[in-house]
This record gives structure tokens, sequence and C-alpha cells, in this order.
């Protein structure tokens, strides 16, 4: 898969992983890893750009005798993951195109 | 290896972060890997499931975003580091010139890539990494030496419909220098002058 285009999934499905509840590192990861491959070290960098961007927000909370930091959707994430699902409806519309090019030309 | 010979590790290998985004990294892989041992890894799977400590770090410094330190003084010396050359070629890809002093580690550059004469950052990164990072239509080519100085010719399309200017950042044993094209503006000591473009 083209890296910009993965790049951007990344960021989707990070916010789409703690869209119903709050979550953590290893956890966000566990949860998208099944639908797209990502690993431990590309993870923090993506958090990062959410928080910076005002996507998520970000907590610490005590967890047996340790810190764990928690990742929110703000509502600024909430609608950045509506606004892809309308650009998918367009991705989807092309992809239809460009497959049916293809189909023709066979 | 143990957890905290792990995370020494990686913490000297991330030495050219900020000491805020280092420890920012250490707390962030410090979990993981306590989670990973709390889901019933033993800790030396937990550490191998991260991979290579170096190949790690490699790619924990192309994705950090770069800022310049505020409290650092630059002091402009073109005679230091300098964009000797810099133009649009006929395929809208920009072509610039980069003088480093030799054999200066890229991790120790700074570049700003910038918009018109007021010089809005459109991105900047460590010149290391400027062929990796985002955007990715960037690269970065040795292209020689002369001894005192080397010369990379970098390559960027991805502002092509903005106009580019350049500012470069070094950070050595005897100080810290910048060179930009728009150094008539700028309020840093040294002696500043127009590049041509």
């Amino acid at each position: 898969m083209d890296m910009q285009l993965k790049r951007g999934l990344f960021e989707i499905c990070v916010l789409a992983a703690i869209r119903d509840e709050d979550s953590y590192g290893y956890r966000i990861i566990k949860t998208i890893k099944p639908y797209i491959d990502i690993s431990e070290s590309t993870l923090y960098p993506i958090l990062r750009r959410l928080e910076a961007a005002g996507f998520i927000s970000v907590r610490s909370s005590e967890h047996n005798g340790r810190l764990r930091k928690y990742y929110h959707i703000n509502q600024a994430g909430k609608e950045r993951l509506c606004a892809f699902s309308e650009e998918w409806r367009e991705i989807s519309a092309i992809y239809q195109f460009v497959t049916r090019e293809e189909s023709e030309n066979e | 290896m143990s957890k905290t010979e792990f995370m020494n590790d990686l913490s000297q290998k991330l030495d050219k972060l900020t000491q805020a985004d280092r420890e920012e990294y250490m707390s962030f892989f410090s979990e993981l890997i306590d989670d990973k041992i709390e889901e019933g890894y033993a800790e030396m799977s937990a550490l191998e499931s991260l991979g290579d400590a170096e190949e790690l770090a490699q790619t924990i410094l192309t994705s950090v975003p770069v800022t310049l330190n505020p409290k650092t003084e630059y002091i402009e010396n073109h005679t230091v580091i300098d964009c000797t050359n810099r133009y649009r070629d006929g395929e809208n890809l920009f072509r610039f010139t980069i003088k480093t002093p030799r054999d200066t580690d890229l991790h120790d550059v700074i570049i700003e890539i910038t918009r018109d004469y007021r010089g809005t950052v459109l991105f900047c990164t460590n010149l290391k990494y400027f062929g990796e990072s985002e955007p990715q239509q960037t690269s970065l080519v040795f292209e020689r030496t002369d001894g005192v100085s080397d010369y990379y010719e970098c390559v960027t399309k991805s502002y092509d419909k903005a106009g580019i200017g350049i500012r470069l950042y070094l950070t050595t044993e005897n100080g810290d220098f910048m060179a930009t094209d728009i150094s008539n503006k700028s309020t840093v000591k040294g002696n500043g002058y127009w590049l041509s473009a």
C-alpha cells in the first residue's frame, strides 16, 4: 500500500479505535493490527500528531501501581471520522470508475 | 537484556531528541513493555517484540516533528552553513544546494522550508531525514566536498504552488550557526545577506 495513503489510514484507525472508549497504547495496537499493520514505534508519533491537531486528548491514570496514558477522542476527532466516511464514498466511486476501465480494457 | 538495559540503550540512541521528547518516548515504550509483561509475555519476549533498539530509534527519529529551541541563539554565518544555489527546474522541482562544514553529522542540521518573504514555515526537519520524513516527496543526495565543506543537493516537489525559501540551522561544539535567504529581515547576530535565487 502507498505509504502516504497508509499514514492517513493509520490516523483514522487510531481515532476509530478510541471512538467508543478511551484506550491506551498497547490496546490501540491490538485493536487495529488485524486491519492494518502498525508497529509500536509508528503509533506514538501518530498519537502525538493527533493530539497536536486537537483530535484527541491524553490523561494519565494509575494502573497496578504505575501510570498509564489513556487517549480520548475529542469532538474534532469524531468530526474527522465523519469526514473520512464522506471522503471514502468519493474514493469508492473513483475505485468503481478505475476498475470498470480495467475490465473494459481486458 | 533486561528492560532497564534496553531502556538505557534506547535512551542513548535518542540523544538527539530534546530531553522532553526523549522522556515522552521512553515513558511510552516503558508502558508498552509493562503492558506486554502484564499480559503474560516474558520480559525478554516483550523486548524482542519491539525489535532492535537501533531500528526503533531510527523510526522514532524520522517521525518526531523537529522544533527549534527558542532559547538557542544562532549566529548567521554563511561561511559555515549556506544554501549556495536554489532554483526551480523545468519539471517544477525545487532544487537547492546546501553547504555544511566537512563531515558534519546531518543530525546536527535543521532545515526549514518556508513560503514567501515573511518566512512562514511549511516544513521543518532534521537534514539527516530530509528524504525520509514527511512529506515524502523530498530527497537529499551528497554531491561533493571541496575539503572544507560538503555539498548536498536537496530536491522537493511538495510545494510547487508555493514560493520556497530555506533556513538552515547548525549546532556544533563551536557554536550555533544559521543561514537564511531572508537574512536582511532577520534579527539574529551576524552578517546577513540575500541569497541569489
